[in-house]
C-alpha cells in the first residue's frame, strides 16, 4: 500500500510542483495549505510522514508541529520541515519540537527533497 | 558571547557590537554617572570644601555627566536602531525572493526531469510554465519596488505628468488586484462619484500608491469583508479612498505608521509578509504629487486612507 504524506504549505505553486513529484514517486498525498487545516488532516490521515513550512496561515508550523507532537495519536510520525527561514533560531525551535529534518526549500531540487522523504520513510 | 546574549538578546541576534548596544551603553552611562559623583564628592572633601558646596558640585557633576551621556547613548541607539531595521529588511528581503525563486525552481525541476518518471502530463507542463512566467513578472516588480524605495533615498524619483482619467485607472487597478483580494476571501468594492473630471498626475506613481494601499487592506481585513475603493469629486479636486474593515491600527501605532520599515505587530509575526515599506513609499508619492496622504484607523474596526489630487485644466 502506498505511503501517505500530509503536506502542509499555503504557497499554491509549491503545493503543485512538490505534491506532483510525491505522487510520481508512488507516494499517497494530502495537501493543506493553513496550520488548523493541514493539523486536522494529520489527525484525521495518521500519515507515514507530514511535510511542514513553517509560515503558514491561521496557525504556523512551530504550533501544528508542537500540537503533533503533543498528541499521543501523532507524536511518533517524523515531521520534515520544509521553509526559506534560516535563522539558527527558528532551526533550534523545531529541532527542540522534535522534527525529524529540516530542509531550506531554495537550496533543494524536487529529486532531492523525494530522496529525502524515502530515507526517512526506508523505503 | 553568552554575557552579550543574556544582557542584550537583541544585539547579539543582529550582531550589533557590544559597545553599541543600547541597553549595554545605558548600563556604562550609569556606572559613569556614579563614579563621577563619588569622585567629584571626594574631590571636594579633600579639598575641604563647605559640606553645602560638597552635595552641590556632587550634584553638579550629576547632572553634567547625565546629560552627556544621555546624549551619546541617544545617538548610538539610532545608528543601532536603524542598523536593526536594516538586518530584519534584508532578512525579510531573502526570504520575499526566496519564496517565488523556490517555486520557479521546482516548477523548471519538473519541466526537466523524465517525463516517464513524473509522470507530467502536457497540461500540466504548460501549467507550469505559466508559473514561472508569472513568478518572474512577480519578482520584476518586488525588484522595481525595491528600486523606487532607493531612489527616494537618493531623491532621485522622476515624475512624469499627464492627463489621466480617474475612472479608467481605478477600474483598471481593481481589476487586477480583484484576484489577489477574491483569494483571501474579501471583496472589493467599487464607488465611483459622477461627473469625473480628468487629473493631472503621473500616472505609474499613483497606480503604485493605491496598489499599496489596496494591498494593505487586503493583508489586515479579516476574511470576508469588503474592501470599499471610492474615487469622488470635491470642488476642484479629486479624492481617492481605500477603506477597510480589519484589524485597524492600535493608538500607539499611529505615528510610526509612515515610517520606513514599520509593520503594525498587532499582526502575528509568522501571518503576513512585507516589506514595511508600502505607506512610506505611499505617502512620498502622494507628496510628490501634490497631495496629502490621511488616515483614520480604530483597533479591531478597520482603516481609512484618502489623498486629494488636482483636477487637470486646459493651460489655454
Amino acid at each position: 500500500m502506498a505511503k501517505k504524506i500530509v503536506f502542509i504549505e499555503d504557497e499554491p505553486n509549491l503545493q503543485k510542483s512538490l505534491s506532483l513529484a510525491l505522487k510520481g514517486a508512488g507516494f499517497e498525498v494530502f495537501s493543506a495549505f493553513d496550520g488548523q487545516e493541514g493539523f486536522d488532516l494529520v489527525l484525521k490521515q495518521k500519515p507515514d510522514l507530514v511535510l511542514l513550512d513553517l509560515i503558514l496561515p491561521k496557525m504556523d508550523g512551530f504550533a501544528v508541529l508542537e500540537k503533533i507532537k503533543n498528541n499521543e495519536q501523532t507524536k511518533n510520525i517524523p515531521v520534515i520541515i520544509l521553509t526559506n527561514l534560516e535563522e539558527a533560531d527558528d532551526i533550534q525551535r523545531v529541532v527542540d519540537f522534535g522534527a525529524t529534518n529540516y530542509l531550506i526549500k531554495a537550496n533543494y531540487n524536487l529529486d532531492d527533497i523525494v530522496l529525502k522523504v524515502k530515507s526517512t520513510l526506508g523505503v | 558571547m553568552s554575557l552579550l546574549s543574556k544582557l542584550a538578546p537583541e544585539c547579539k541576534k543582529f550582531n550589533v557590537p557590544l559597545w553599541r548596544c543600547p541597553s549595554v551603553l545605558f548600563g556604562i552611562m550609569g556606572i559613569i554617572v556614579i563614579v563621577a559623583i563619588l569622585a567629584s564628592y571626594y574631590f571636594a572633601r579633600s579639598y575641604g570644601f563647605e559640606p553645602e558646596i560638597q552635595a552641590l558640585l556632587a550634584l553638579f557633576v550629576a547632572a553634567v555627566t547625565f546629560v552627556i551621556g544621555h546624549l551619546v547613548v541617544q545617538s548610538f541607539s539610532k545608528v543601532a536602531e536603524v542598523s536593526l531595521l536594516k538586518s530584519q529588511f534584508l532578512n525579510i528581503i531573502s526570504h520575499q525572493l526566496l519564496t517565488p525563486l523556490s517555486s520557479m525552481k521546482w516548477a523548471i525541476n519538473l519541466l526537466t526531469a523524465d517525463a516517464e518518471k513524473t509522470k507530467v502530463s502536457d497540461k500540466e507542463k504548460k501549467e507550469f510554465l505559466y508559473i514561472i512566467s508569472k513568478t518572474n513578472e512577480d519578482m520584476i516588480n518586488t525588484v522595481n519596488f525595491l528600486l523606487d524605495i532607493s531612489r527616494i533615498d537618493i531623491g532621485k524619483i522622476k515624475l512624469n505628468f499627464e492627463k489621466v482619467d480617474p475612472k479608467d485607472l481605478i477600474q483598471s487597478i481593481v481589476g487586477e488586484k480583484f484576484q489577489d483580494a477574491k483569494q483571501k476571501g474579501n471583496f472589493l468594492k467599487l464607488e465611483i462619484g459622477d461627473d469625473l473630471p480628468p487629473i493631472l498626475t503621473d500616472k505609474l506613481k499613483i497606480k503604485t500608491i493605491l496598489v499599496n494601499l489596496i494591498d494593505n487592506a487586503i493583508k489586515y481585513s479579516r476574511p470576508k469583508t469588503e474592501i470599499i475603493i471610492s474615487v469622488k469629486k470635491n470642488k476642484d479636486k479629486v479624492m481617492f479612498a481605500v477603506e477597510d474593515f480589519g484589524v485597524g491600527i492600535s493608538k500607539d501605532q499611529k505615528k510610526h505608521i509612515y515610517k520606513k520599515f514599520f509593520r503594525a505587530d498587532n499582526i502575528f509575526r509568522y501571518q503576513t509578509q512585507g516589506f514595511g515599506l508600502g505607506l512610506f513609499v505611499a505617502k512620498f508619492l502622494v507628496d510628490a504629487l501634490g497631495g496629502e496622504l490621511k488616515f483614520k484607523s480604530k483597533e479591531n474596526k478597520g482603516s481609512r486612507f484618502w489623498f486629494y489630487l488636482p483636477v487637470f485644466k486646459n493651460k489655454n
